[in-house]
């Protein structure tokens, strides 16, 4: 069958069409668009230079800082030392390693064998807790790979500690929980499994929960309450406590071990120069080594 | 040509900074930005840039990832699966999936790619380059395993742990492209020529040694790490 088509029909169907095409977008709208694109942070050439300049800048001020602080450096600080405690082990980013050392430094029942009571733990805490000391801190237990319920298969929790602190008159009962990732990525709703089982186990206790990663990424799984944490950070926590430890049985392995943290984990040269790809990350280290003795010595003027 | 997105490369000569501006923080911390000046208007017109070098990243990743499964499916019994999504992209500029080869029961490994420069990994550049792209597979089974695929491939590998690129006992880095702008001192990079480049390198894991990977995991099906 064949029809040619009114003149009438084909009028229509160009109005219909006109109607379904998208409308081409008014003057005003392009005007006021432009206005406000102008006023946003886009990546033109200018502000890339801009930031540029501020770059180059913000290195150099960065650099020298990091180049005068670093000669000022006790011979035992760990950024001066060469050894790696599980390099020489060719398990310098063993994760197994680093969580059960963890543990342990933790761990004020291990007091008679690193001599470092409570330090590290208190330092810690402090960090989560947002205090600088407790009046009071009682460590009921630390335990590394612990089952969940028991079974391995459910999961293991890298390192668990439970207690109690005090501090200006508040009382808190708490629970650790740290899950460290060095290479690997979480398994399939891991940090969701331990939540439920956080959940079922803390009766009321305040829980910690750390995610312990070389880049600090956030995790993919789990409650909004895990606190992100790089290795860098938490060498930099246990820093602050570090020259109070001097004189204990487990200093110089602390100092391996923090060593090892930063050369294996964060990729930091052995010996160290001003003009390292990073002086950011080095000048916020040596900024905690900075505030730590200047805290000592007020401590030691008040003394 | 198609840009790699001016945004992206810039970010990339210029990671440490970048990093530093960029990076989410808790709620109630502060950013050291010492020695840095005008650092609010630096900050936001920063993370406006780490926002777009974001997109621009996730669309690179996503056509090599294309592109490699391609590869691998081409082989008539290469299979991917576990691919990461664009959200992951975004966040991690790192793109990985599992390829299984249904002709060998237990038989897989991980591929995939990234983007990187110095200080995230311990390479040195070329002045005029800013970075590298990173493609690269993994096998279960640590180093012992990594020895043998090293094997496999017949030793055109770039590098292994050590190298610099990667840190994982069973990873290996299969090649370290430059990511160099053209002309020198500008932030054009063509990002096809790139992508080829990724992709040409996954070709050279023809079926022969896909499937002699799949055999050596399956051979020590160790379980993957926790």
């Amino acid at each position: 069958m064949s029809a040619s088509l009114s003149p009438t029909f084909l009028d229509d169907l160009a109005q219909v069409h006109a109607t379904l095409r998208p409308q081409s977008l008014s003057a005003p709208f392009l005007s006021d668009l432009e206005t406000i694109y102008a006023t946003l942070p886009v990546a033109s050439d200018a502000n890339l230079l801009f930031l540029a300049n501020h770059f180059h800048e913000w290195r150099r001020v960065t650099r020298e800082f990091v180049g005068t602080h670093l000669a000022k450096l006790s011979d035992d600080d760990p950024l001066l030392c060469p050894i790696s405690l599980f390099r020489t082990m060719d398990s310098g980013r063993l994760e197994v390693a680093h969580t059960r050392t963890l543990a342990w430094l933790l761990d004020p029942g291990k007091n008679e064998e690193h001599g470092f009571g409570d330090a590290l733990l208190a330092a810690l805490l402090g960090h989560l807790a947002d205090r600088d000391h407790f009046d009071r801190l009682q460590v009921m237990a630390v335990w590394c790979e612990r089952s969940l319920d028991g079974a391995a298969e459910k999961g293991r929790l890298d390192v668990l500690a439970e207690g109690e602190w005090e501090c200006a008159g508040e009382r808190v009962h708490w629970m650790l929980v740290i899950e460290a990732k060095v290479d690997a990525w979480e398994g399939e709703g891991q940090l969701d499994k331990y939540d439920e089982w956080l959940s079922a186990h803390a009766a009321g206790r305040e829980i910690y929960r750390i995610f312990l990663t070389p880049d600090r990424r956030p995790p993919e799984t789990g409650c909004d309450d895990w606190t992100a944490l790089s290795f860098l950070q938490l060498v930099q926590i246990f820093r602050k406590v570090y020259p109070k430890l001097k004189h204990a049985p487990g200093f110089h392995f602390l100092r391996f071990y923090l060593a090892g943290v930063l050369q294996d984990i964060c990729g930091w040269p052995k010996k160290l120069t001003a003009d390292t790809p990073d002086p950011y990350a080095v000048a916020s280290y040596l900024k905690t080594v900075h505030d730590s003795e200047s805290q000592e010595a007020s401590h030691d003027v008040a003394r | 040509m198609t840009s790699l997105g001016k945004p992206l490369v810039f970010y990339l000569k210029y990671m440490a900074e970048m990093n530093r501006l960029c990076a989410d923080l808790e709620d109630d911390e502060e950013r050291d930005l010492t020695g840095l000046k005008n650092r609010e208007q630096v900050l936001e017109m920063a993370r406006s840039v780490g926002d777009a070098a974001c997109e621009k990243m996730a669309d690179y990743l996503e056509i090599c990832a294309k592109g490699i499964e391609d590869h691998f499916t081409g082989l008539g019994f290469g299979t991917l699966c576990e691919k990461t999504k664009r959200s992951f992209l975004l966040r991690n500029w790192y793109w990985r999936a599992r390829v299984n080869v249904s002709s060998v029961p237990g038989g897989w490994f991980t591929c995939g790619a990234w983007v990187t420069a110095p200080p995230e990994v311990s390479v040195a550049l070329a002045p005029d380059v800013c970075g590298v792209a990173v493609p690269w597979i993994s096998t279960s089974g640590g180093r012992k395993t990594a020895d043998e695929v090293w094997k496999i491939l017949g030793g055109w590998a770039h590098s292994r742990r050590g190298g610099g690129l990667v840190d994982d006992s069973g990873m290996i880095a299969l090649a370290c492209i430059p990511i160099k702008p053209e002309p020198a001192g500008s932030l054009d990079v063509d990002r096809d020529q790139l992508i080829a480049e990724v992709i040409k390198t996954f070709a050279r894991i023809g079926a022969e040694q896909t499937t002699a990977i799949a055999r050596l995991v399956a051979g020590h099906s160790e379980p993957d790490e926790g």
